[in-house]
């Protein structure tokens, strides 16, 4: 059954202007494709469209954005069909992304294994404290300690521990 | 790097203006639904793909002739008629209220799809051979004195279309699902448990309603179904969710506490609905609540295996 839709044009632009940028960067850290996180990005959207969830305020309606984007990358990722294709289009993804290929932090960045580069980002990026990531992801809070630890060893950040412990 | 430049860094991911621009354009045209014309290393990727699925077809028959553990999917497609889709017909409104629609058949209970409404079964019309039974006990008014008549634990009691005839559903196992005729329609009903109430094994309910064959994709939702958190439709996923579902246990001498458990783990968000949606375009009901490690289907609860919360903890959450 189709599902109706629950937002109005006029109310998805308002809460894309306010999250578009948060989403696509949250899909972009997952899938590391610019193809990829504007489709995600767009299908996380047309979710909120359809299924009409209600929000305590801003930050409850962002968290869903985020949780919605991180599970449909993950589903993304998860499927074969692009796990193949990635591949042969590494060549086509290179030259669609000209800046982001040139920088080599940001490529250490896209570069650390998937489960440290979005508690990373969402830590670093968006203020998140590790709680909060960790309510976010369902993921135990040490776990995300350990996580952020090893990523920013890995980039070899020179920074300390996590913002908000 | 330090955090500044890490920072920094991180804002260039994008997206640009233009980017935003042709996403939100594309997000209310709802343009995203249509598939974009095929990139260069997708049509190199499509032969390629044509012929690994050839060279899988020719090799996978030589494999399962090889390990007789294996069943003959032959032999299961003669015994078994192939899907078809139900099609749901609007429901007069006189029937949309009341209590819950079953009946009592071979000592399994029995649910009406879709709230009772009549399918179109043109291409299925039950023959005269199939006939089963008719119903012919009120389990609706025997609930309303009381049970006083005992109809709750008989067969061919109905609290829905008393006087209709039962009929075997072809394609399916009488065990799973039946059709009912009244007054020229036809009605689908769906097992929900047993009438002595004791639990149906996971793997029995698994087998009879052919989860594993006909199940197309897994929603999992919030627990009113209101809000979709994920979706399994690759089939080796489905086939490992069933499989581990499979091997739960029932969940025997449920007492009052743990009922109230499963009921504040419902009220607090804690139960998650994972709808089978079926190949026919109908669809079973899982009730979930990982906090607990149990799922129920119809009437039935069990108990998960830890290896079905190890695999599946993350998909349960509400934002």
């Amino acid at each position: 059954m189709e599902d109706a839709l629950q937002r109005t044009g006029k109310d998805i632009t308002h809460i894309y202007n306010s999250h578009a940028d948060t989403i696509y960067k949250v899909c972009f850290m997952m899938l590391k494709n610019v193809v990829d996180a504007e489709e995600a990005t767009q299908t996380v959207f047309l979710k909120l469209m359809r299924s009409g969830p209600t929000f305590r305020d801003t930050e409850h309606e962002k968290a869903w954005l985020i949780v919605t984007a991180r599970n449909h990358c993950k589903n993304m990722l998860r499927h074969w069909w692009r796990r193949l294709r990635v591949t042969l289009e590494e060549s086509d993804q290179k030259q669609l992304s000209e800046e982001i290929r040139h920088d080599d932090l940001l490529d250490e960045v896209l570069s650390l294994p998937e489960k440290y580069r979005l508690p990373i980002y969402l830590h670093y990026y968006e203020g998140y404290s590790t709680k909060e990531i960790a309510d976010m992801l369902s993921i135990k809070e040490p776990t995300i300690r350990t996580r952020l630890h090893t990523g920013r060893k890995l980039l070899k950040l020179s920074i300390g521990g996590e913002r908000y412990e | 790097m330090n955090e500044k430049e890490l920072i920094a860094r991180m804002s260039k991911l994008g997206p640009s203006k233009k980017q935003k621009e042709r996403m939100l354009s594309r997000i209310l045209s709802q343009e995203a639904r249509k598939k974009p014309p095929l990139r260069r290393s997708v049509k190199i990727a499509i032969p390629a793909i044509g012929c690994a699925v050839l060279s899988m077809a020719l090799v996978f028959p030589v494999f399962f002739k090889a390990d007789p553990a294996i069943p003959s999917l032959t032999a299961l497609q003669q015994v078994q008629p192939t899907t078809f889709t139900v099609t749901p017909r609007s429901m007069p409104l006189s029937v949309s209220l009341g209590p819950l629609k079953m009946l009592n058949y071979n000592g399994y209970r029995y649910t009406f799809l879709n709230d009772g409404a009549p399918f179109d079964l043109t291409d299925r019309t039950p023959r005269a051979g199939d006939k089963l039974g008719t119903l012919q006990y009120d389990l609706k008014s025997d609930m309303e004195n009381g049970g006083k008549n005992g109809y709750a634990v008989l067969d061919y009691a109905t609290t829905y279309l008393l006087g209709g005839t039962i009929y075997q559903l072809q394609g399916y196992d009488p065990a799973f699902r039946l059709a009912v005729e009244h007054e020229g329609r036809y009605y689908i009903v769906q097992l929900s448990g047993r009438t002595d109430n004791s639990v149906i094994p996971a793997g029995d309910y698994a087998e009879a309603a052919e989860l594993a064959r006909l199940t197309k994709e897994i929603d999992i939702m919030n627990h009113s179904g209101s809000v979709q958190l994920h979706v399994l439709h690759r089939k080796k996923d489905i086939r490992e969710w069933i499989g581990m579902f499979s091997q739960s246990e029932t969940a025997v001498n449920r007492d009052r506490e743990a009922d109230e458990q499963w009921a504040k783990a419902q009220s607090e968000g804690k139960s998650y609905l994972a709808k089978l949606r079926l190949k026919d375009g109908t669809a079973i009901d899982m009730f979930v609540v990982p906090e607990l490690g149990m799922a129920a289907i119809g009437d039935n609860r069990y108990i998960l295996p830890e290896s079905f919360s190890e695999a599946y903890a993350d998909l349960f959450h509400n934002p």
